[in-house]
């Protein structure tokens, strides 16, 4: 803990604050301004003048206000919060901590010399970033699990046989959305892995299939199905090395008998079931 | 090893523009034209060379969070792939040396060396 102490009083805003931020301009209205944070999920936004210079906030309180003073259809720049509390790049975290704490803010704006906003940083980027920093996900993940997925996500791709261009954009895009929920990298690269090889497998194999993933707070399910020839002899698919993909394939790196047997390796469950003629289920499960 | 010495080694010539890469940071190499291999044996914080050009290569890579790319052999990928890896953050090198020329260099300069209780 001690090194912890030591790097925490050089953790500049910079280090930790997100640097893609949503931004209004003053001349919206708060209807417009709501249906953004709506459709974003935030609670406020920095309020911004043509030379993007911060002018003011308007956040959730304030269209509470709007909605109670049935004033919606009025400009965001009569409604929104003036003097706002804003943070340098340059500036410790401890600093954003305190102001935290001591104001109850749901956000900082962090804006450079010039008044100019650079980014935006939240109480959540923080134990973010220093559970990365401490390592927690690495001794106790279930824990940051718990914290970030309070519900289940479920996604669903279709994967075109043949088309190879797109193979690959499912396993991306869940990989994309394991590490939002802040998932244990480690374990999101496994994930990434059995999805990959099990979307090439449909790409490669099959006419066409859906890969669905179901995200809870103890793991990840993922249910691979497709219609295609199915597998003939599903022991010897398991076996590494063997194959029965066309050398195009294997001239693209792919197709060396591999797939199945990594995909056991990178899950904590899996399960085929195969059909001659109709088509391939894969049952995985990696738990956080 | 930083990729700055890596190029410097490989006498490689940085393929995607914009993108910072020099002091890109890697642990260890894995040198296949195998995309199965790569994705069943390559660990993490890895280099990959391969002499594959296909946007395979970078989705592969992408997946098991391998910091950069060497195309070996003097293979350049289509500017399609090149695109496709500077919006994801992943540098790409190209050198005209052999694979076991480019692992060579590098193994004999410390990159990954394996001890002997590894094998």
């Amino acid at each position: 803990m001690n090194n912890f102490h030591d790097s925490q009083s050089k953790l500049i805003i910079e280090d930790m604050m997100s640097t893609c931020v949503i931004t209004v301009s003053p001349e919206m209205t708060m209807r417009e301004a709501k249906e953004i944070m709506r459709l974003k999920n935030i609670s406020g936004m920095p309020v911004i003048d043509d030379k993007k210079k911060l002018i003011g906030i308007v956040t959730i309180a304030d269209v509470i206000q709007a909605l109670d003073d049935q004033k919606l259809d009025e400009k965001v720049k009569d409604r929104m919060t003036l003097n706002v509390c804003t943070v340098k790049p340059y500036d410790s975290i401890n600093l954003a901590l305190s102001l935290f704490r001591r104001y109850q803010y749901s956000r900082l704006p962090v804006v450079n010399d010039t008044n100019l906003v650079v980014g935006i940083i939240t109480p959540n980027d923080i134990v973010k970033r220093l559970a990365n920093f401490l390592k927690l996900d690495e001794i106790n993940e279930a824990h940051i699990s718990n914290m970030v997925i309070d519900e289940t996500h479920t996604l669903e791709f279709e994967i075109k046989g043949g088309d190879f261009e797109k193979a690959g954009l499912a396993a991306s895009s869940l990989k994309k959305k394991l590490l939002d929920l802040g998932i244990n990298a480690q374990i999101v690269r496994r994930a990434a892995i059995a999805a990959y090889e099990a979307e090439m497998n449909v790409v490669i194999h099959a006419v066409e299939g859906i890969l669905k993933a179901q995200i809870s707070p103890e793991k990840l399910l993922l249910f691979i199905t497709d219609q295609g020839p199915g597998i003939e002899d599903i022991e010897k698919a398991m076996q590494i090395g063997y194959s029965t993909a066309p050398d195009q394939i294997r001239e693209m790196g792919f197709g060396a008998g591999m797939g199945l047997p990594n995909i056991k390796k990178s899950s904590d469950i899996f399960k085929i079931n195969s059909t001659l003629g109709k088509g391939t289920e894969l049952h995985i499960e990696i738990f956080f | 090893m930083k990729l700055k010495k890596v190029r410097e080694l490989l006498h490689a010539k940085v393929l995607t523009e914009g993108l910072p890469w020099e002091n890109v940071e890697v642990e260890t190499a894995c040198g296949a034209d195998l995309m199965s291999d790569v994705l069943a044996f390559a660990k993490e914080k890895s280099l990959l060379l391969t002499g594959l050009i296909y946007p395979q290569v970078v989705r592969t890579s992408e997946m098991l969070d391998i910091k950069a790319i060497v195309f070996v052999r003097g293979k350049v990928p289509p500017q399609e792939v090149i695109k496709m890896a500077s919006e994801h953050g992943l540098p790409l090198l190209a050198t005209e040396l052999s694979m076991y020329h480019s692992c060579g260099c590098l193994y004999k300069e410390g990159l990954g060396l394996v001890e002997a209780d590894d094998i």
